[in-house]
């Protein structure tokens, strides 16, 4: 064996490309039993590794040479291995990691297995580069691997590996549809090794949920995975919470998620009770009103604009002028909805805020682009994934102001219960890692923000696809029909063609003009989501025209030529699905498909691969390369384009007023135009987008970061109430302690600190006779049942209290800025203030629950309909609670023997 | 990090007579006053000699010209990546302000016989050029080093260095004191009016105008309940102009008396001008503090109306969605504003103009003249040791938060 890892090092000495890596040619290996194995892998020759990505080998990936060359090793036993024998392997390396060896001793028997699982589950074999990656994602790092070259299998045996302990792993992906595929595809090696895959989808149930997370893996997206935690740390009962811990996390596509939708926290929200009707109201009023005027040479408000409001569409915000504010006072009282006083009078300025949501949705937020309307509600569309976000809202009253303009019914405002941030969320797992194609120009940011490095990887085959030079118009109508002629002239010559639109409208827009020259194609937007796999598996086809927005940027697959697996699997479902023998059925019918597909691949091999065609750049450039990458997968040819115009709103809001000066330099329209300028221009807008993002997403943090504390503190004291079985001793110390506070306070006036103890606690004593009545309380009803009574009341003021902070926090954030102006750093301040009312809030709830405990009043049931043990299961609002004075607990007639089983009409204290 | 800003700031730059030195400092204002930033560096002529006054020159010109220059305004409003841009432009601009505030300072002390061979040409050349490239390298490094504290540590790198350069130099200001005179009375009475003095700062330093500011969101959010959160206020300083003033006042009246006393040798007409000068704006005579007096407020209010001016307050109020109750939003509350401004600064440039006087003030009483307690050191110490204080809170309150819920 040695000799052979000597020979493996040198190439890669010479070349500085992983030749070392080259695998053997996979007709070497025995093929047992596989019905997938005539990939097209079999098919290349195998290359050395690019030696483009030079400077990317860093020692990191040299050192894992002789590890991946003992995986190679083992690679002949496991082939020898027997179906049964995986799980019983998956138990021996479980064992062994239970008896303390340490993981790294496993880890090339773990990868070498799981390995032949997926070689005879899924017909790839990992190659040596994806051993690799997998290896870095076991230290905890992101794996950057271009697009197309195999990520997901890459962390097969990762996963593998670290679902041993039991402790869960989870896998990240960017939506249910790539969940839903990996758990299903990826999970066939997991399951052929014996371990267990759950996925979580949005559509699940609890039950579901748990169960899924209860398994060996779990694959979600990272909506889903911080859903589940908020929503986890707002139950009352520990058993009804669904995950069971952050261990260890890969998240694929780490830089969508962790980056490009950092800047939206996630937030749990209810309804809270709302007048809707004034969104109604004042949205007839939009349209009274006018913008100023823009100065047409800068295309920007002159100093002194005439007009009633400005709309800043960088920031996404309106603001009016004092002229608006005069003209909006008159309307709004013509309407008889102010009277009295101006504007910005105590009782009227509301409606500044309703006018401004108004002039948002009417001006900024548009249909089919930021949002879709679905059975009478406005659904918002994610900017970077371009899915629909179900049932999420927009906040601030903004989702409402919308579906007014839309005349739909409007539903109530919401309340924000909990929120978090994917930086914070992730920060949560005790060892993260990721893989994308597009880490490497954020690697500073990741390794400043989550302590994560970038460790990229070398392609396994070299990548032949051909990156054109950007196209450039004036105008966007030029740009679209260029657009068009090429994708007409591409269908004619058979190549299969996949074009990005920044929004739904800009794709719809594109089709009509397209039907209007009768070229066929197909459209792929949130809208056609249902169809999105059946558009997907034949956009490799000769000549096809796919239309897509960012929902085909990342994760997709386009095989060229179409998929046939795909067309397999629906044959086959047409053919009646299941049943016996199904399975023999399936690979006769994939077997014949495939012999179908193979000239078709040919034929669109040879038309060039696939052409990706970029309608207009993205905010950043990982994005766009993402759309690149669906071009050119494992070796493929293909080649890609951009056109841009500078009527693009990259161009426009970030572009240094370029259309201006280029029409004064006198260029006609309708031509292209190409110059190392624009180009340059085009890039440093990319880059204030990308630079003023990174601001947005650092500013997050740094405020979230007081907000997670808390969050951690709260859900941790939570924990331990949830747990504690002798609250009423918890109760007890508080209120001494609290009792002690108020005689401190009192010191001067003994009958002030008796009068502020009667009504706050209903005791004259901290001492003695208070615990006695209390522990009186605990026997009536049985103690776990006070306890438990104890404990629902404690949650419950724990989340009201939380959420009022939340808002609370919510507002002095928004004002802190203010701060600056007498010279303080605002975020020092919002600490200082945001841990000030916390430590109010915590206080708070302290006093509150000593005095509900207190002044509860108990009274044995008749002990039938008792909930017993099972009560544990009660949702608190199931108890009633009474208000009732103090003065009557003392009356109440003692009722010694209550049965154990006393239900719980406890009384509520009357809030003071 | 302080540690080593204080070792360096005893390394001499070469070519000093440094006996000559100290007593130079003795007689001289100015020289005094340059002292304090340098915290004693300049007195002893080290390489730091020009401590971080350079910088600090740099950013207050960099800040007077950014409402002037469009395309600096412009990079302020560019967030972080302008700012950062900004900074590096004040870096450049202190290397010449450091090379001529070197040269300046090298020409006074020749003028005062510590330093001979100071000139560009022929011999003088090469002690002259090694002088002043130390010291300039000594002040980057200093400004570096500040910005390493900024960065790792708490605070304010750059105030931290001139309050560690202020604090170093206090003993030695209190002995010198004590052997001066040894009248323990007044010392004693010099340390009860220097504790009033500095909570008096403190006082005035955090005192703050709050404007009620609302937002159409806060009460849409949060109903009636959040609508006075207490959160939602614009603090107007009373002294927002910090130190400002008393640099530009003290240089300002310090200057024509330093120059006089350099043609107060001459004989004839110019001799006796500037004698009578020197006299005028002698720190001894009651014209000086009078005038230092009226400079401070003047200054006070420029200043303040300057930077104030330069926030634009009521347009971010008003971009923001925000404005303070009852008043409409743009003009009329920019007037409100200016109207309060002007208002409380009243207070506050009288109460600065106060502290500059201070000390003469004090020696009157006490007759203990060889103290130099000065104002505007107390008045840094006070600044910088608050935000520091407030940083570390921040700090340890994110560390290891405990709170009180059982």
């Amino acid at each position: 064996m040695k000799p052979r890892c000597v020979r493996r090092h040198e190439p890669l000495k010479e070349s500085g490309g992983a030749a070392a890596c080259a695998a053997r040619p996979p007709d070497s290996l025995t093929v047992v039993s596989n019905r997938r194995y005539t990939r097209i892998y079999a098919g290349f020759p195998v290359r050395v590794l690019g030696s483009k990505s030079n400077r990317d080998l860093t020692w990191r990936v040299k050192a894992l040479v002789p590890l991946v060359n003992r995986i190679n090793e083992l690679e002949s036993r496991m082939v020898a291995l027997s179906e049964a024998d995986f799980p019983a392997w998956t138990d021996k390396l479980r064992t062994r990691l239970e008896s303390g060896e340490p993981r790294a001793r496993i880890l090339p028997e773990a990868f070498a297995l799981a390995r032949e699982a997926a070689r005879r589950q899924l017909g790839e074999r990992i190659f040596d580069v994806q051993l690799m990656g997998g290896i870095i994602l076991d230290h905890g790092a992101i794996v950057e691997m271009k697009t197309g070259e195999g990520k997901t299998l890459a962390s097969v045996p990762t996963a593998y590996l670290n679902a041993l302990s039991g402790d869960g792993v989870h896998i990240v992906t960017v939506n249910d549809y790539l969940a839903e595929r990996d758990a299903e595809w990826m999970g066939r090696v997991h399951r052929y090794l014996g371990l267990s895959v759950g996925v979580v989808l949005s559509r699940m149930e609890m039950r579901e949920r748990m169960e899924a997370y209860a398994c060996d893996i779990t694959y979600g997206t990272n909506n889903e995975l911080g859903f589940d935690y908020l929503r986890d740390n707002m139950r009352w009962d520990a058993d009804a919470r669904v995950q069971r811990g952050h261990r260890y996390c890969i998240v694929d596509e780490i830089d969508s998620i962790l980056i490009d939708e950092a800047r939206t926290p996630l937030i749990i929200s209810g309804a809270a009770e709302d007048d809707t009707e004034r969104f109604a109201q004042v949205d007839r009023l939009v349209d009274a009103l006018r913008e100023c005027a823009k100065d047409p040479e800068t295309d920007d408000y002159p100093e002194e604009p005439s007009g009633d409001y400005k709309i800043d569409e960088k920031g996404k915000r309106v603001s009016f002028t004092d002229e608006g504010l005069n003209a909006a006072e008159r309307l709004l009282r013509g309407k008889g909805l102010i009277r009295g006083g101006s504007l910005v009078d105590d009782e009227n300025f509301e409606y500044i805020h309703y006018l401004t949501q108004a002039l948002r949705a009417h001006r900024l937020f548009q249909s089919d682009v930021d949002y879709v309307l679905e059975d009478a509600t406005v659904q918002i569309v994610d900017e970077f994934t371009g899915r629909i976000l179900h049932g999420r809202r927009y906040s601030d009253g903004l989702h409402q102001a919308i579906e007014a303009k839309e005349r739909i019914p409007i539903l109530k405002r919401n309340r924000t219960l909990a929120s978090i941030s994917f930086q914070n969320y992730f920060k949560l797992y005790d060892k993260l890692s990721g893989m994308t194609g597009t880490a490497d120009t954020e690697a500073t940011e990741f390794s400043n923000i989550y302590g994560l490095d970038v460790v990229v990887i070398p392609t396994n085959r070299p990548l032949v696809r051909a990156d054109h030079d950007d196209v450039i118009f004036l105008n966007e109508q030029d740009k679209l029909a260029a657009i068009c002629d090429e994708l007409a002239a591409c269908q004619k010559a058979g190549q299969p063609v996949l074009v990005g639109t920044v929004s739904i409208d800009k794709s719809e827009q594109l089709a009509r003009l397209l039907h209007g020259r009768g070229v066929a194609h197909e459209v792929l937007n949130a809208k056609a989501h249902a169809r999105e796999a059946v558009i997907i598996a034949q956009a490799g086809a000769e000549g096809a025209i796919t239309i897509a927005t960012n929902m085909a940027g990342r994760g997709t697959d386009i095989k060229l030529g179409g998929n046939p697996e795909y067309s397999a699997r629906r044959r086959h479902a047409a053919d009646g699905g299941n049943g016996h023998g199904a399975e023999e059925r399936f690979t006769s019918i994939y077997e014949r498909e495939l012999k179908d597909w193979q000239p078709r691949y040919d034929t669109v091999r040879g038309a060039g691969g696939l052409h990706v065609l970029g309608t207009e750049r993205h905010e950043s450039r990982r994005i766009d390369n993402q759309f690149r990458g669906r071009s050119g997968r494992q070796g493929d040819p293909g080649s890609s384009r951009f056109y841009i115009s500078l009527d693009d709103d990259l161009m426009r809001l970030f572009g240094d007023n370029l259309r201006s000066m280029m029409s004064k330099v006198g260029m006609k329209d309708g031509e292209p135009l190409a110059h190392p300028w624009l180009n340059k221009s085009i890039a440093r807008a990319q880059k204030r987008v990308e630079e003023r993002n990174f601001e947005l997403r650092k500013h997050l943090l740094d405020f979230d970061n007081v907000l997670n504390e808390q969050r951690k503190y709260i859900y941790g004291k939570r924990d331990e109430i949830m747990a504690d079985t002798d609250l009423l001793g918890r109760v007890l110390e508080t209120a001494t302690e609290a009792v002690e506070d108020l005689t401190g306070a009192a010191e001067f006036s003994v009958t002030g600190t008796l009068s502020a103890l009667r009504s706050r606690f209903g005791f004259l004593m901290p001492d003695g006779e208070s615990g006695h009545h209390l522990t009186e309380k605990a026997e009536v009803v049985g103690t776990p049942n006070f306890n438990l009574f104890i404990r629902y009341e404690y949650l419950r003021l724990i989340d009201a209290r939380w959420q009022d902070h939340l808002e609370n926090l919510d507002s002095l954030r928004e004002a802190v800025y203010l701060r600056t102006y007498s010279q303080k750093n605002p975020l020092l301040e919002y600490k200082l203030e945001g841990f000030q009312i916390f430590d109010e809030m915590l206080s708070g709830i302290r006093i509150a629950i000593a005095e509900k405990v207190f002044r509860v009043t108990i009274r044995a049931g008749d002990g039938t309909s008792g909930p017993g043990p099972t009560s544990r299961r009660l949702q608190p609002q199931g108890m009633a609670t009474v208000h009732r004075e103090m003065g009557q607990f003392a009356a109440m007639p003692q009722q010694g023997d209550a049965p154990a089983a006393a239900t719980m009409p406890a009384r509520g204290a009357q809030p003071p | 990090m302080l540690a080593i800003y204080r070792f360096v700031s005893h390394i001499p730059i070469p070519g000093i007579n440094t006996a000559q030195l100290n007593e130079l400092f003795e007689n001289n204002q100015l020289l005094g006053f340059l002292d304090l930033f340098s915290g004693g560096a300049l007195s002893r002529m080290s390489i730091v000699a020009l401590g971080v006054f350079p910088y600090i020159t740099a950013s207050i010109v960099m800040q007077l010209l950014t409402p002037v220059i469009p395309s600096l305004q412009q990079l302020s409003r560019e967030g972080e990546a302008g700012r950062v841009k900004i900074n590096r432009m004040v870096h450049w601009l202190t290397v010449p302000i450091a090379v001529a505030q070197g040269f300046g300072q090298l020409i006074l002390l020749q003028q005062s016989n510590v330093l001979t061979n100071v000139g560009f040409s022929g011999d003088a050349l090469l002690p002259t050029v090694a002088a002043i490239i130390s010291m300039t390298a000594g002040t980057m490094f200093l400004v570096w080093l500040g910005e390493m504290i900024t960065e790792r540590g708490i605070g304010n790198g750059i105030s931290l260095i001139i309050f560690a350069g202020i604090v170093a130099g206090f003993p030695g200001l209190i002995t010198q004191g004590f052997l001066d005179r040894q009248d323990v009375l007044g010392i004693g009475f010099f340390v009860i009016i220097g504790v009033l003095i500095i909570a008096l700062i403190v006082l005035f330093n955090e005192a703050h105008r709050r404007i009620p500011v609302q937002y159409g969101r806060s009460i849409f959010r949060g109903g009636r309940m959040y609508r006075q959160s207490g959160g939602t206020y614009i603090p107007l300083s009373i002294n927002s102009a910090g130190m400002i003033p008393l640099i530009f006042a003290f240089s300002i009246v310090i200057l024509p008396g330093t120059v006089a006393t350099y043609f107060a040798t001459n004989t004839g007409a110019i001799g006796d001008v500037a004698r009578f000068f020197a006299d005028l704006f002698n720190p001894t005579s009651p014209i000086y503090w009078v005038l230092v007096f009226i400079l401070v407020v003047i200054f006070t209010f420029f200043y303040t109306l300057v930077v104030f001016q330069q926030q634009s307050l009521s347009e971010n109020l008003q971009r923001n969605g925000g404005f303070v109750l009852g008043i409409r939003p743009g003009r009329p509350t920019q007037e409100y504003l200016n109207r309060v401004i002007v208002r409380i600064t009243t207070g506050g440039a009288l109460f600065l103009g106060f502290v500059a006087i201070v000390p003469y003030l004090a020696s009157l009483v006490t007759d203990v003249q060889a103290i130099q307690l000065s104002s505007t050191s107390l008045l840094i110490m006070v600044g910088v040791g608050l935000d520091t204080l407030r940083q570390l809170e921040a700090q340890l309150l994110m560390r290891n938060y405990e709170g009180i819920l059982r």
